[in-house]
């Protein structure tokens, strides 16, 4: 009976908002997907200049939440695990779209 | 109006439950039938639905987490919290947002926030403040939300310390927030070593203690840069409508994610089985379970609620508490001569930080702030009546031994003794009030929780937010953070720390 009471969301259960996966995902589609995520974590940013090949951090203003946020909004978003020690992997768009493109390849198989 | 409480400041027959007005409905009703996930525990249970249980939730549930909110008071907010009374809106805790800067500022507390909440600038809608003042008998300094205003005002007020001042602006710069041992250094050591002038110590400390400070007499080293950082650093401001408007945004974000509130849930017990907690026991039996919970309890409270904790040192408690007068005026506060937005006031040069000596009050020292002196802009009427708010310290103890009828009658005695000592300061408003409440001790216990109604929490802070149990983690005033954007950062770096990675 004390069961009964005890309320349930529904919405959260059912919640399986993938946005994709990396499959079938070109590395301009990857780079793509870093921006997305980038622009939601620091929207007063203009990514539209950024260089790829220079760290995030020197760009940017990015600290360690921030750095946690890429990895949690890749989860989120497209079901890809980054270890915490792989974290430095994620340093300027370069390194990410192509640390990301294996793990596109184990998301296929 | 659910209240077990004796000492019931808000029996007004015209008080709105604030659930309705404020708190969008739940999209799930209360009585969803049972069903086969029941059992599956939460990822995250929350104590307690003040700024930091809230921001921590909206992290955890915009990350997918199922996450459950509990809170024992009928309303949310915690110490920032708000109701009503004689059709008039009044908040409880907040004077100001501190850590204010301007949109498009990309370091500090509150841009953080932003962000990791994904929250527009605009949404918080903050007016910073006009101007405030430090007043002290024999000198006063007055501060804005730029740092020059007040360096300019130490350089003509203490010329001789006009170097020691840059130096205590580097240091405070360079404080690193989470390390330990350097947050328990003494503040009155390390300024009285830098500054040497006890006047113009005691006239900085005073301010920073009446905004965060849990201990008496001295300041935690931490705690000091913080605050110097979140009021001189960065500043005052406040939304037209109040605490309101940041506990709407809050609570519709976290519950269009998914997220669970649930109000006048108090947890009685976290249940522990084999050295780690599976979940939570509420006030009426019923059990909900989780494979963590992160509770805003306080340190010493979360402690006593866990099962396989005996009795913890009642030492460790925080004290200090206060009363709040509210003087509501027929027209504005500068109509009157009255400009500042806040007036820390002290009698003599001494300043006294810790709870009333022999009575229910000492009214040596306070805050005075009105809400219509901020710059609210264009497209913004002032607030339509004037309003001053005065805190005052007081005695948890004596104010919750007082009976029903002693307790009505201190608290009009004190009101006008407390409104009396802060006219010293600022231009009588007295023929102009046209209603008046306050609010004690034992009203701040009642919608904190917190022992003894100790407004900034335990002494004694726990940084890494950690408890003897490893799924146990703490966060809100006794993690470290205080104030509105403290304690939402709290909550967002224990989420982060303890409730993300490990998923």
């Amino acid at each position: 009976m004390a069961k009964n009471q005890i309320c349930f969301s529904f919405n959260q259960l059912t919640k399986i908002e993938t946005k994709g996966d990396f499959a079938d995902m070109a590395p301009e589609e990857i780079r793509q997907a870093i921006v997305d995520i980038l622009s939601d974590i620091a929207p007063d940013e203009d990514l539209s200049h950024l260089d790829d090949s220079v760290n995030f951090r020197d760009q940017m203003e990015l600290d360690s939440m921030d750095f946690l946020d890429i990895v949690m909004e890749l989860r989120k978003r497209y079901r890809v695990q980054v270890p915490e020690e792989d974290y430095p992997q994620l340093a300027s768009m370069d390194t990410t779209v192509s640390y990301l493109e294996p793990k596109m390849a184990n998301v296929t198989a | 109006m659910v209240d077990e409480h004796q000492n019931d400041d808000f029996q007004s027959p015209d008080l709105v439950p604030l659930e309705s007005e404020a708190i969008p409905s739940s999209p799930e009703s209360e009585a969803v039938p049972l069903s086969p996930e029941s059992d599956v525990p939460y990822d995250t249970i929350i104590i307690g639905a003040g700024m930091s249980g809230l921001a921590a939730g909206i992290r955890l549930a915009y990350y997918d987490q199922r996450v459950c909110l509990l809170e024992k008071h009928y309303t949310i907010g915690g110490l920032n919290s708000f109701y009503r009374l004689n059709k008039r809106d009044y908040d409880v805790g907040l004077h100001a947002v501190t850590n204010f800067t301007e949109k498009g500022a990309k370091k500090g507390p509150f841009s953080r926030i932003l962000k990791q909440l994904r929250f527009k600038w605009e949404d918080f809608a903050l007016a910073p403040q006009k101007y405030s003042r430090v007043v002290f008998p024999s000198t006063s300094l007055v501060f804005n939300n730029d740092i020059s205003l007040l360096t300019s005002e130490v350089e003509r007020a203490f010329p001789e310390r006009r170097d020691s001042w840059q130096l205590l602006l580097g240091q405070i710069t360079e404080y690193d927030d989470l390390e330990q041992a350097a947050f328990e250094i003494s503040a009155r050591q390390r300024l009285q070593e830098l500054l040497v002038d006890p006047l113009l110590i005691n006239m900085l400390l005073c301010p920073l203690m009446w905004y965060g400070n849990p201990r008496e007499h001295d300041m935690a080293w931490g705690q000091f840069c913080i605050m110097f950082r979140s009021i001189f650093l960065e500043g005052f401001a406040r939304p037209y409508k109040g605490v309101r408007l940041i506990l709407k945004n809050l609570i519709k974000r976290f519950r269009s994610l998914g997220g669970e509130l649930k109000l006048r849930h108090g947890v009685s017990r976290i249940l522990v089985e084999g050295g780690k907690a599976i979940g939570v026991e509420l006030d009426d039996g019923r059990k909900l379970f989780g494979k963590r919970v992160l509770s805003s309890a306080g340190h010493l409270e979360t402690l006593r609620m866990c099962e396989d904790v005996s009795e913890p040192d009642p030492r460790t408690a925080g004290q200090m508490s206060f009363i709040e007068s509210i003087s509501v005026l027929d027209r504005q506060p500068t109509q009157i001569g009255y400009d500042e937005t806040i007036v820390f006031f002290n009698d003599s040069d001494d300043f006294c930080w810790a709870p009333p000596e022999r009575d229910l009050c000492d009214l040596r020292t306070g805050v005075i702030c009105s809400p219509n002196n901020y710059a609210y802009g264009e497209g913004y009427e002032n607030l339509p009546e004037g309003i001053i708010r005065l805190t005052s310290i007081a005695s948890y103890d004596r104010w919750n031994q007082l009976d029903e009828p002693h307790y009505q009658l201190e608290k009009m005695r004190w009101y006008d003794r407390s409104i009396e000592s802060c006219v010293r300061f600022i231009p009588d408003f007295r023929p102009f009030v046209v209603d008046t409440d306050m609010f004690t001790p034992t009203t701040i216990r009642r919608f904190t929780w917190h022992d003894n109604g100790a407004v900034y929490g335990a002494p004694d802070k726990k940084l890494d937010g950690t408890t003897h149990l490893p799924n146990v983690f703490l966060c809100g005033t006794d993690q470290g953070f205080v104030g509105i954007i403290g304690a939402m950062m709290s909550g967002i770096s224990m989420a982060n720390i303890h409730c993300l990675r490990d998923e």
